[in-house]
């Protein structure tokens, strides 16, 4: 277990360097970011030459990496190249309303997707069954974007329930954790329904029965408890698109999280920013497989990495 | 794990990998504040724009987002009308005592919201923190040499050159509190800003909200509005949402396609205005075909302007003439070609230039920058190939565009547009028309030659005829350009309340009032 525990975690050190070249490489691709931040001003070459040679962009990308890396070590991510504050702060300010949006759509996404696939799977190919994977059909293919607009207009413009956009309180929470939350949700219902028609089917489910426990008890104890282990990965490897669906679901609803920030960021041309965003949102990504790995490991006796 | 019977280990499995996703909080959002929304007092309004401002200190951000909310705070030395005039403001005079030295009269009533007076010595630590600043409001005023305080509410501005532009720049300098800057700095600044403005800062919750109250005390008369909150939101249909639930009163950038929901809302309706942005395509003439003139010519009476503006724009544009923006020093409309569609003339032109068969152009634009760029762009290719002309389409994001723009050799014309950030007509061809700018396409000797004239001129009216004389030899005998139009600029406006919208992209809340 041990030695399982520091092999994984040497690994994801190195998919985090992997990660840092990848950011540091694509913000170069997209262009001379002097440039960009003075474009249509009435810089002269003068300007862009003192600016870039300010920032250090006149050194040789080896170099400029290495200066990165090194400082990204102790924690320092450059500074914000419009708010002149450090990135990493920036980041990590928003990072609690990106979490709290994050796990509130989990929530939402479990509560609803457990109890409706178990029901599909239990009353397979009735109408339970169609409406729960109609209803997993539509939050799996409905794009993001489309599902909040729509939210907006029913629910904060034509029935005035809920607040359009903004943070504050609960209320402001419910629209985009519905938002982000229906394609997880979407996944795990027909993960869980699956999985337990899998379970449903093993001959120790048939032994249960013989033993004369109740339909209910079978199910709920020995199916369910069973069939919840794949959801369970999946569960930790849905965050990454949990962090991918907040960039989208916080600009519509101008939810003050990470996501909104690295919209921002991108617009300004702000690369320390958009860099440090991505790497942190890399970081806890990276993190919570981690988690998912070891926790599978430690639930379930039969696998077993040495 | 001997405590939990086997049927809770999925469970606990779960509830781990919550508390591992909330990471290190999961209470509450960045800034979880007290007051919900906005309607509370009645004589609130919410004010909504896409991005939040980067700094609230104007010496640093000075973006239009972030100035919106500063101008409520802080007053500007030389106040710009939206019809393009200097009137006094915390400045209640300025002349040209000698070429080099400006004398600027300051008002003598006039306090910070904490206290301290107003007078030349805050206008010099104004200045000198603007010239020292590490963001963008370092750009204004580099030309001062010095700075001398007659007395108390005189100062004199000592520039290298003569410039006939400092009233216009003073328009962009908001008058900081010198004791309380210096103590705070620019960060603890833009955290509590203090100005002399219509509204006192009172709370700025991260990414939610800022919020402004009236200054009963304000020098030019309390404001009608009591509490100001502006909000961000990126996604238009959300602003217009904001302003249909009454959870916005004034939204900016309404784009053209939701224009009709914002004015079939109850209570709602558009305000627009021509912006100072104008779009155009800007010719090479430094190589074939464009370096002859009737090849520039041919293009301006090929493209239909209006046709672009009425259908693609849905009339959310006004067309332009020449490089000075109407209403400004030096325009004169009479004395600028028109270029009203005439394909026929332009087929004559092009076969007068040896390109009777036609020619091939390559044409580069920005996708999703401009209103409806790419939309733009393609009907212009249709309009030109009526009269022979077929268009290499190389559309990019503006990042690569300007890149491009830049290299000072991009083959053939490039769609592109300018937003002055001095409201005087140097800045508008300095950067197209003038050999050391990053835009070099449209310079000549003589543009050149003028440019430099006109900036060490004092004297207003020689200045003026010497933009006019400028516009008119660039517009009817150099064609630098297919003048397209003025992006306007589209509110959307709760009727409640009556303000209008600037050129500029100034929210204005000084006089805004509530119809009753």
């Amino acid at each position: 277990m041990l030695n399982y525990l520091i092999r994984r975690l040497l690994q994801s050190i190195f998919v985090l360097l992997g990660v840092s070249i990848v950011v540091f490489i694509l913000v170069q691709l997209s262009g001379d970011p002097v440039l960009q931040m003075l474009a249509g001003t009435a810089a002269t070459e003068e300007d862009l030459q003192a600016l870039r040679t300010e920032l250090g962009y006149n050194d040789p990308l080896i170099v400029q990496y290495g200066r990165y890396l090194l400082s990204a070590l102790q924690g320092d991510l450059g500074e914000s190249l419009r708010f002149k504050r450090p990135a990493l702060e920036l980041v990590l300010d928003r990072l609690p309303a990106t979490a709290l949006l994050a796990v509130t759509s989990l929530f939402f996404a479990l509560i609803v997707a457990v109890p409706v696939g178990i029901l599909s799977a239990v009353r397979r190919n009735t109408w339970i069954d169609n409406f729960g994977m109609i209803l997993a059909l539509l939050g799996q293919s409905i794009p993001l974007f489309w599902l909040g607009i729509m939210f907006v207009l029913v629910f904060s413009v034509e029935l005035r329930w809920l607040p359009p956009s903004g943070a504050g309180s609960w209320r402001h929470l419910i629209l985009p954790a519905v938002t982000l939350g229906a394609y997880p949700m979407a996944r795990i219902a027909r993960l869980m329904r699956s999985s337990l028609l899998d379970v449903l089917q093993e001959e120790y489910m048939t032994t249960a029965r013989a033993k004369g426990l109740r339909e209910r008890s079978v199910v709920v104890t020995h199916g369910v408890r069973n069939a919840a282990l794949p959801v369970i990965t999946i569960v930790g490897l849905m965050f990454g698109t949990l962090m991918g669906g907040a960039v989208i679901t916080e600009t519509i609803f101008a939810w003050p999280g990470i996501g909104l920030l690295t919209i921002q960021a991108i617009q300004n041309r702000d690369f320390t920013l958009v860099q440090a965003s991505v790497l942190v949102v890399s970081v806890i990504f990276i993190f919570v497989n981690l988690i998912t790995d070891i926790t599978y490991v430690y639930f379930d006796p039969r696998i077993r990495y040495e | 794990m001997k405590y939990f019977g086997k049927q809770y280990r999925p469970l606990i499995a779960l509830l781990i990998m919550l508390v591992a996703t909330a990471g290190c909080a999961s209470v509450a959002p960045a800034g979880n504040s007290t007051t919900g929304d906005t309607a509370e007092a009645s004589r609130s309004i919410t004010v909504v724009q896409g991005p939040e401002p980067v700094s609230l200190d104007p010496s640093v951000d000075i973006n239009k987002t972030s100035i919106n909310v500063q101008h409520t705070m802080m007053d500007p030395l030389v106040y710009h009308t939206p019809e393009n005039e200097t009137i006094p403001w915390l400045a209640t005079g300025w002349e040209p005592v000698e070429p080099t030295r400006w004398r600027i009269s300051l008002r003598d009533d006039v306090l910070f919201h904490n206290g301290e007076p107003f007078n030349a010595d805050s206008v010099i630590y104004s200045i000198n923190t603007y010239n020292n600043s590490a963001g963008e409001g370092s750009v204004f005023f580099q030309y001062v040499e010095a700075m001398e305080k007659v007395d108390d509410y005189t100062v004199d501005i000592i520039t290298a050159e003569p410039n006939p532009i400092v009233p216009e720049t003073l328009a962009f300098l908001y008058a900081l509190p010198p004791e309380y800057h210096a103590e705070v700095g620019s960060d603890g600044f833009s955290q509590a800003p203090v100005g002399t403005g219509p509204f006192t800062f009172s709370e700025w919750d991260q990414g939610v909200k800022i919020v402004v109250n009236a200054n009963q005390e304000y020098w030019n008369g309390a404001p009608a509005i009591d509490q100001v909150v502006f909000k961000p939101a990126p996604e238009a249909s959300t602003r217009v949402a904001m302003l249909e639930t009454g959870d916005a009163d004034i939204i900016a950038n309404v784009p053209p396609e939701l224009t009709a929901r914002v004015d079939g809302a109850e209570g709602s309706s558009v305000a627009e205005v021509p912006s100072l942005r104008m779009v155009f395509v800007e010719f090479n003439p430094f190589e074939p075909p464009f370096d002859d003139v009737r090849v520039r010519q041919a293009f301006n009476y090929a493209v239909d302007k209006d046709a672009l503006i009425d259908i693609i724009l849905d009339g959310h544009a006004t067309r332009m003439k020449g490089v000075i923006i109407p209403g400004w020093l030096g325009y004169d409309a009479d004395a600028l070609t028109d270029y009203a569609y005439n394909p026929d003339k332009a087929r004559e032109l092009l076969a007068e230039a040896g390109y009777a068969d036609g020619l091939e152009v390559d044409f580069w634009f920005p996708i999703g920058r401009y209103l409806k760029d790419k939309e733009v762009a393609e009907a212009i290719a249709g309009q030109l190939q009526d009269v022979g002309v077929t268009l290499n389409m190389n559309g990019s994001d503006i990042g690569t565009l300007v890149e491009r723009i830049h290299t000072q050799e991009l083959s053939g014309m490039h769609f592109f547009s300018m937003a002055p950030l001095i409201m005087d007509p140097d800045y508008l061809f300095r950067t197209h028309f003038y050999s050391e700018g990053l835009n070099q396409y449209g310079w000549t000797e003589r543009t050149d030659a003028d440019i430099e004239q006109a900036i060490s001129t004092v004297d207003r009216s020689e200045r003026e005829q010497i933009y006019r004389d400028l516009d008119a030899y660039l517009t009817n005998e150099q064609v630098p350009w297919i003048y397209l139009y003025l992006q306007n600029l589209i509110y959307g406006v709760n009727d409640n309340l009556d303000w209008q919208p600037r050129p500029d992209e100034i929210i204005d809340l000084r006089n805004a009032t509530f119809v009753e």
